[in-house]
């Protein structure tokens, strides 16, 4: 039995859900926003046969064949957010040690929130990634836009919506409050690649906007990409710790890849639509161990 | 000819929890020459740009040795967009001191703000137990929370009595509780007639207590060094023959527990920075090879 440990607001959790259900694979839900709210749990490291939470349903972890785990606060008092640290600590460390499957496991790379480090990263490992400035200088940055097209995006990796920007637009801003990052601008089709173990799910999508998920008229399509790329996104997600991640590209009209960003917790569903289910197919084979 | 005196920063609170360490870095910098701003990492991020061309290695202007000494500024209530701007100033910052090709003190790394350290105290401890060539012992840990509603009194509590007994809903850690409290509570055996040893990491250096065998000096400086910390506190509990038990790892060093340890500790930190400016760059491992693109 897979054990999904999330939120029932979350509708990746939901997403995965349904399709354990079309599939008729058992799974088990943990809730762990109402867990850490309302319920009983206890959790041992290094892990024992006592292990259980009383949520909706009795769970005993270590009897599931794999969780699948995307914890998301929605607390807000502090005595709420002490009982989900006192989850959170004691789950983290379970995961940390056990033998069940997990996706994705707590020792895995942070990069993809320090956008200049993941860059380096990505870059040192083979990746092809579009020069970027950060900064606080607003000469420097202007020096930059005039030099080709950009884009300004967040440097943490908060969602926020990444616009073309303009040298015009640096001399309008504001004395920056903080650091800004620019990137250069790559034209062409956005693919999303997903790894899952040693398997890659990819689709590609065209759209004139600059962030095709707010184009509804985007076309999209499951792709392969070339073959020595999968092998190696293969290699990078495991070498960060993970075993699922979403790997953002734009593919230039030479056909190039030019790697944007590594997801090390993938909201996956709106690209597991186009797809077909592929994407949670190839996490119920990871996490289920008992269906191979 | 002289060679130009060498430029650092410390990126710390330095007119909070972290003044009197502040204070003294600034001493034992001077008296070795070594010329030190004290930093925010609002202050850092606002002087430092990062350059990435896609073909060299990034470039951090200016790269100047750091003491990485605090994840972020202190934050009490902020407004969204406050929020905001402190994410862009933590993951810039952390950047720099990623990227930085001088000397970092405790440098932080893919996997954690602060060395290789673990996001918790629990996995900082745990892990120890792992590493290969070292025998150190840590305790089982239990963490358990009571249903909400449910009666405190019953039979069988989660809070064994002979237990360390962390509730965090106060915050607060007993020992021996026998007490049913709603918790959650994170439980480890406790040990009564050990005491309570602290060691110090600070660059190459070790501060313990002369009246501990040299056995705990080096299994600190390998836990310290297991998770690339230059700076750390480790604590362990020692029984009456002497056996130790890893009891906690800090990796950062506020004022509250410096215990007049400051002056040792910032002139340790100087020394070791002024042996490593002088070594030839290693590089970045894993962050800066020459990139070779298909
Ligand atoms: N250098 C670039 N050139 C062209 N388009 C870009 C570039 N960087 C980002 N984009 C577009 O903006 C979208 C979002 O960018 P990116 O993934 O870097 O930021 P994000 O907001 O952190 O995204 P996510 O929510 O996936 O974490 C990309 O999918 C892409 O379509």
């Amino acid at each position: 039995m897979i054990g999904i440990a999330g939120s029932r607001a979350d509708p990746v959790m939901v997403h995965f859900a349904t399709r354990c259900v079309m599939r008729e694979v058992p799974f088990a839900v943990i809730d762990l926003v109402d867990l850490a709210a309302t319920g009983g749990w206890s959790l041992s490291v290094p892990p024992d046969g006592s292990d259980v939470f009383h949520g909706g349903e009795v769970v005993r972890p270590g009897e599931l064949s794999g969780i699948y785990v995307r914890p998301i606060y929605l607390g807000r008092s502090p005595a709420e957010a002490a009982r989900w640290q006192g989850l959170m600590d004691g789950f983290t460390a379970w995961m940390d040690e056990t033998e069940v499957a997990v996706v994705n496991r707590p020792r895995h790379h942070q990069l993809n929130s320090s956008k200049p480090a993941h860059y380096a990263w990505l870059s040192a490992s083979g990746l092809r990634v579009p020069p970027s400035l950060m900064s606080s200088d607003r000469e420097r940055l202007a020096e930059f836009v005039r030099a080709g097209r950009a884009v300004v995006k967040p440097v943490c990796g908060t969602r926020a919506t990444t616009r073309e920007i303009a040298a015009t637009d640096v001399d309008a801003l504001p004395e920056p409050a903080g650091p800004l990052l620019v990137q250069r601008l790559v034209e062409g089709d956005d693919v999303r690649a997903h790894v899952v173990g040693e398997d890659v799910v990819a689709c590609r999508f065209s759209s004139t906007a600059i962030d095709y998920r707010s184009d509804r008229q985007a076309r999209r399509q499951r792709v392969d990409v070339p073959d020595a790329l999968a092998d190696l996104l293969v290699d990078l997600t495991a070498e960060q710790g993970l075993t699922f991640a979403g790997w953002d590209f734009k593919v230039d009209e030479a056909g190039d890849y030019w790697c944007l960003e590594c997801n090390p917790m993938p909201g996956y569903s709106f690209y597991d639509r186009v797809c077909d289910g592929a994407v949670s197919d190839a996490l119920v084979d990871v996490l289920g161990g008992w269906l191979s | 000819m002289t060679r130009p005196p060498l430029r650092a920063a410390a990126v710390l609170d330095r007119f909070g929890a972290q003044r009197v360490l502040a204070g003294a870095l600034e001493e034992a910098f001077a008296s070795r020459s070594i010329e030190l701003e004290l930093l925010s990492h609002r202050a850092l991020v606002a002087g430092v740009s990062i350059v990435q061309d896609g073909r060299e290695r990034p470039r951090v202007e200016p790269d100047r040795p750091l003491l990485w000494l605090s994840a972020a500024d202190p934050s009490p209530d902020l407004t969204p967009d406050d929020r905001f701007l402190h994410s862009e100033v933590v993951a810039a910052s952390r950047s720099i001191a990623m990227l930085s090709r001088s000397p970092v003190v405790n440098r932080p790394t893919p996997l954690s703000p602060c060395g290789r350290f673990p996001g918790s105290a629990v996995m900082g401890v745990r892990r120890v137990a792992g590493l290969p060539g070292l025998d150190v012992a840590v305790r089982c840990e239990r963490f358990t929370a009571m249903q909400v509603g449910e009666v405190a009194g019953a039979d069988e509590g989660p809070v064994a009595s002979g237990a360390e007994v962390y509730d965090y809903a106060t915050g607060r850690s007993a020992y021996g509780v026998a007490d049913r409290v709603p918790g959650p509570v994170r439980t480890r055996r406790s040990l009564p007639s050990a005491r309570l040893v602290r060691v110090r990491v600070a660059g190459r250096g070790v501060l313990a207590p002369g009246s501990v065998p040299r056995w705990f000096e080096t299994a600190s400086l390998d836990v310290a060094r297991s998770y690339e910390l230059q700076l750390a506190t480790v604590w362990w509990l020692v029984d009456e023959a002497g056996r130790g038990t890893l009891a906690r790892v800090d990796c950062w060093t506020w004022d509250r527990s410096l215990d007049g340890d400051a002056h040792l500790i910032a002139d340790a930190l100087a020394v070791w920075l002024l042996d490593e400016a002088r070594a030839p760059d290693p590089g970045l491992p894993g962050l800066d090879a020459e990139v070779a693109v298909p």
